[in-house]
């Protein structure tokens, strides 16, 4: 399993120079109060899913499934290596967003930038778990052209959800449901969280299964 | 006799195309020639032995064990070389061994490098701007570098120039010296098998015609030509195919023994070339006359 995820690694070993530069991008035109409280997930994600996105194409174009399956590994490991290897992309992403900002946090402070929390690597994790169910399954059936068009559609909803999201509850907060999540959320923030990590263990281990599915049944 | 691939009843369909009944046996310490125009159905066949498609019916055993139920230890001794390249063409040859050869637990770096040097490969150079004969021979190193058993070949000498196809069926013809291996190799060039083969295993419409040792093959088909008065019925039973023009015919029998003796001194009789028995075994149901 772990020779797969280094194939990834050596394959999109640019994109850490790139993620590099597009972090610093990022940090300097997200330098305003509206958006610093986002720039570490918006950064981190970015970069996982250009990277993501890079494996899928570099596979596509030269065919590479071939050469994969034709190597001493069974398609169960090929299928749990891809997700596996998005988690370790994500990983990779966090630290050198973090990386990034303590830098700008200490050489920078003109700029107000804070540490990368908690919250953070908890919304790009969720982030990139949620686009990789989705998009991987599509991957395995059909071709990275089509995992472009989904992943650029959930990277979407993705990036404008959470605030149309936001504002809708605001909106209703008077609604029963809304003040009993608000509550929820208040007093109970572990349960909440604890659902959600399990709505997010459920989502991943039905992508994984459907994925996996798929691409027993494939022919290359 | 030990076989290192023994393919049994294999069936396949894609739509209209369907491979029909594949059944072929290759022993250790020998090379298998898998010949067939185009589209007869050689990198299905290979395919389905490599476990890249699925078959609807059959079995592969290789190393005497199911292709797919041992698929992980079955491919740790099977090294493969295909028509085309699939590997990442924008990665260095360094860094694409880097990718493959963790996965081998024999894999034997001084045997990969021997190649690289031998084969003047430039590891620091881009798989994209190699030439084609280039990556074959990468593909080669990779292939022979972890002891592999069984070495699968597709194709591997299309489009490549004479010297590097000489080159290739020399490497090859070494490596079975170590009577533990063995060797399918599909390819057009008739000539290239007759060169190294020991068996010839003939795929036309996805369907096996004939797989048998090259002496078989001497021994069972023979090449006829006489002038047209000797071509009657009789004689044209005994023929798989006959090319007629005005000074005569040419024929192959699979009947050698009934022919020489209905035609006796009449008829000039020869050993048939594999590319002859191709070519009047994929037309056999057509009298190609010829001027």
């Amino acid at each position: 399993m772990w020779p797969l995820i280094r194939k990834e690694m050596i394959v999109q070993k640019k994109m850490i120079l790139f993620g590099l530069g597009y972090s610093v991008f990022l940090f300097f035109v997200f330098a305003n109060p509206v958006f610093q409280e986002f720039t570490y997930s918006m950064a981190a994600f970015g970069i996982a899913y250009i990277t993501v996105i890079g494996v899928a194409q570099a596979e596509y174009k030269n065919n590479s499934d071939i050469v994969i399956n034709s190597l001493p590994l069974t398609r169960r490991e090929v299928v749990a290596a891809k997700y596996l290897s998005i988690l370790t992309f994500t990983v990779i992403a966090l630290v050198l967003v973090g990386v990034v900002g303590l830098l700008f946090h200490f050489l920078l402070p003109v700029l107000n930038y804070r540490l990368m929390n908690s919250v953070d690597v908890f919304t790009t994790t969720v982030s990139i778990i949620l686009l990789a169910s989705v998009s991987l399954p599509i991957y395995f059936k059909t071709s990275a052209q089509w995992t472009r068009v989904v992943n650029v559609v959930v990277f979407l909803v993705l990036f404008f959800a959470p605030a149309q999201l936001a504002g809708y509850l605001v909106q209703n907060s008077q609604e029963p449901w809304v003040r009993s999540l608000a509550g929820l959320a208040g007093n109970q923030n572990w349960l909440l969280s604890l659902t959600g990590l399990a709505v997010l263990v459920v989502i991943i281990l039905i992508s994984y299964f459907i994925s996996l599915r798929i691409y027993l049944n494939k022919d290359f | 006799m030990d076989e290192i691939l023994k393919v049994d009843g294999l069936c396949r369909s894609f739509g209209e195309f369907q491979l029909k009944d594949i059944s072929i046996s290759l022993p250790r310490g020998y090379i298998m020639g898998f010949i067939g125009p185009n589209g007869a159905g050689k990198t299905t066949t290979i395919k389905l032995i490599m476990n890249l498609i699925n078959r609807d019916r059959g079995e592969v055993l290789i190393f005497g064990k199911d292709n797919i139920k041992n698929e992980k230890e079955i491919k740790q001794r099977i090294g493969f070389v295909y028509d085309e390249n699939y590997y990442y063409d924008f990665l260095t040859l360094k860094e694409m061994k880097n990718i493959i050869a963790p996965f081998y637990r024999d894999w034997d770096e001084a045997v990969y490098q021997r190649y690289l040097k031998i084969f003047e490969l430039p590891a620091r150079k881009k798989i994209k701007d190699l030439s084609r004969g280039m990556k074959m021979k990468f593909s080669l190193a990779l292939a022979l570098s972890h002891g592999a058993e069984l070495i699968i070949m597709d194709e591997p000498t299309s489009g490549l120039d004479p010297v590097f196809r000489s080159e290739l069926l020399d490497i090859l013809r070494s490596e079975i010296q170590d009577d533990n291996r063995g060797i399918l190799f599909s390819s057009h060039i008739t000539s290239d098998l007759e060169r190294i083969a020991d068996y010839i295993c003939f795929i036309n419409n996805g369907q096996i015609v004939f797989s048998q040792t090259c002496y078989e093959l001497r021994e069972k088909y023979l090449l006829v030509k006489g002038p047209l008065e000797l071509l009657n019925e009789t004689v044209r039973q005994f023929m798989l195919n006959v090319k007629e023009n005005d000074f005569g015919f040419e024929g192959l029998s699979d009947q050698p023994e009934k022919i020489r003796r209905l035609l006796g001194n009449h008829a000039l009789y020869e050993v048939p070339s594999l590319d002859q028995i191709v070519l009047y075994t994929v037309r056999r149901d057509k009298c190609v006359a010829f001027n």
